[in-house]
């Protein structure tokens, strides 16, 4: 598909380049260096050159029209391949590349006066036409004219996010608040942790010493230990030994008297226990 | 079709997929694409980088979209010989290529080469990507993979010609610069 076909300047000293794809095709006229008239020298000197696209458009132009087709137009096509919505070339240029609806729209400025601007719309393959053909000139190792392949690098991550429409960049911010507040709003629900408090253990000796100094200690402890008192504490005088001792469920230690580190130690800590009390063990 | 050699080149994650995934199209495109690229290999020198068919399928499987996906990240001379491959690949292909983008191909002859191409490639991420990962499912969405299909296209396209390795390589590079 791609015809390059080198300058056949015989007669005269001007070389001439011809590039051509399905849709697009390029004309280069130039001259060797020092006007020597080798083929093989390569155009180093531009003189004009001519751009055909399809049956659409033809036009002729210069140097600084080819440079800034290259420094337009290859930018561009780099552009499109990761889906940018940016043209390219300056609105003083002679030329802009943009996209438009599926395709691209080019705008052709003329230097002449009283002279619209050309307006054209490319598809993708033509552009990938005209790309190529820009390619193979700004590659090709005859054409000595100087003109560079513009530098090209990835897109930075802000100009890929900024793509992306607000609703979708908020989505994940505002998903995970979301979240996160639901996940409070059921711990709420959650129940609490049974506080287990142990019964305030009657002290025999002191019983006997002061009856109601002793009561008063005990009212003071199971108020203090467990906000409530204990009606059993309060109507009922303490028993030495319980009617139902089961180890199992008991969580105080039994007041005997053969415990005294028991009774005369710390008081015991609150057991926090999620979970009911064990059935007894047959 | 040169690429300025550069000791640290290196492409994103998203390169990674989107490397295998023109691989994945190329195939989708031509029966034969699998042993074509072997042969471009044999024929262009790169043997010495990616000295057979086995390791071309572990650098291949460096996609995290596989279905067995191997950690581990391309050296640049590897990454050079898969984007010349694909741009070569492009370039052999690109008249099927200008013809699936073209507009002034008759509309219905174009929707179905184009049907025929979704169909392939679909099929072939279904055989090789990982279904769990949600860039995968979403080419159960037609609508989505006919765009994807699309998009694969026109890379390849703009990847042909003499200029078309440092564009891919400018595009696989998306996102590494924040």
């Amino acid at each position: 598909m791609t015809d390059s076909t080198p300058g056949t300047a015989s007669a005269s000293p001007e070389l001439q380049l011809e590039v051509r794809q399905a849709g697009c095709r390029v004309l280069l006229r130039g001259r060797p260096e020092h006007g020597s008239g080798q083929p093989g020298d390569g155009i180093h000197e531009l003189t004009s050159w001519a751009l055909q696209l399809g049956d659409r458009a033809s036009m002729e132009g210069e140097r600084q029209h080819l440079e800034a087709f290259v420094s337009a137009v290859l930018p561009y096509t780099r552009l499109q391949m990761s889906g940018s919505p940016q043209g390219c070339g300056s609105v003083e240029g002679p030329l802009t590349i943009e996209p438009r609806g599926i395709g691209h729209r080019l705008l052709l400025r003329t230097s002449m006066p009283d002279s619209r601007p050309v307006d054209l719309q490319l598809d993708d393959a033509e552009l990938a036409d005209l790309a190529r053909c820009l390619d193979a000139i700004v590659h090709d190792p005859l054409v000595r004219l100087g003109i560079e392949p513009p530098a090209m690098a990835g897109l930075r991550k802000r100009d890929l996010l900024n793509r992306e429409s607000l609703r979708r960049q908020l989505l994940h911010p505002v998903a995970g608040a979301c979240g996160v507040a639901l996940v409070l709003g059921l711990s709420w629900l959650v129940p609490t942790a049974e506080v287990l408090v142990p019964e305030p253990v009657p002290n025999e000796g002191s019983e006997r010493v002061e009856p109601g100094a002793e009561e008063e200690g005990t009212e003071e402890e199971g108020a203090t230990a467990g906000g409530t008192p204990d009606p059993q504490d309060t109507d009922v005088p303490p028993s030495p030994v319980p009617p139902s001792p089961d180890p199992s469920t008991e969580p105080s230690p039994e007041p005997s008297p053969e415990s005294p580190a028991i009774r005369s130690g710390p008081p015991p800590l609150p057991l926090i226990s999620p979970w009911p009390p064990l059935p007894p063990i047959p | 079709m040169a690429i300025p050699d550069n000791p640290r080149l290196r492409i994103s994650r998203h390169g990674l997929e989107r490397l295998d995934l023109l691989l994945v199209a190329v195939e989708a495109l031509d029966l034969n694409g699998g042993e074509a690229m072997l042969w471009t290999m044999q024929q262009k020198g790169y043997l010495a980088v990616i000295p057979n068919r086995v390791e071309f399928w572990k650098k291949r499987s460096c996609n995290p979209l596989r279905r067995y996906p191997r950690r581990e990240t391309l050296r640049p001379e590897e990454i050079i010989v898969m984007v010349n491959l694909v741009c070569h690949l492009s370039e052999r292909l690109y008249p099927i290529l200008r013809q699936l983008i073209s507009s002034t191909v008759p509309e219905a002859l174009s929707a179905a080469r184009m049907e025929r191409f979704v169909t392939r490639l679909r099929r072939l991420v279904r055989e090789r990507m990982n279904p769990k990962r949600a860039a995968v499912q979403q080419f159960e969405d037609p609508h989505h993979c006919q765009a994807m299909a699309r998009t694969l296209v026109r890379i390849l396209a703009f990847s042909a010609g003499p200029g078309g390795p440092r564009r891919l390589i400018a595009h696989l590079q998306d996102g590494l610069q924040p």
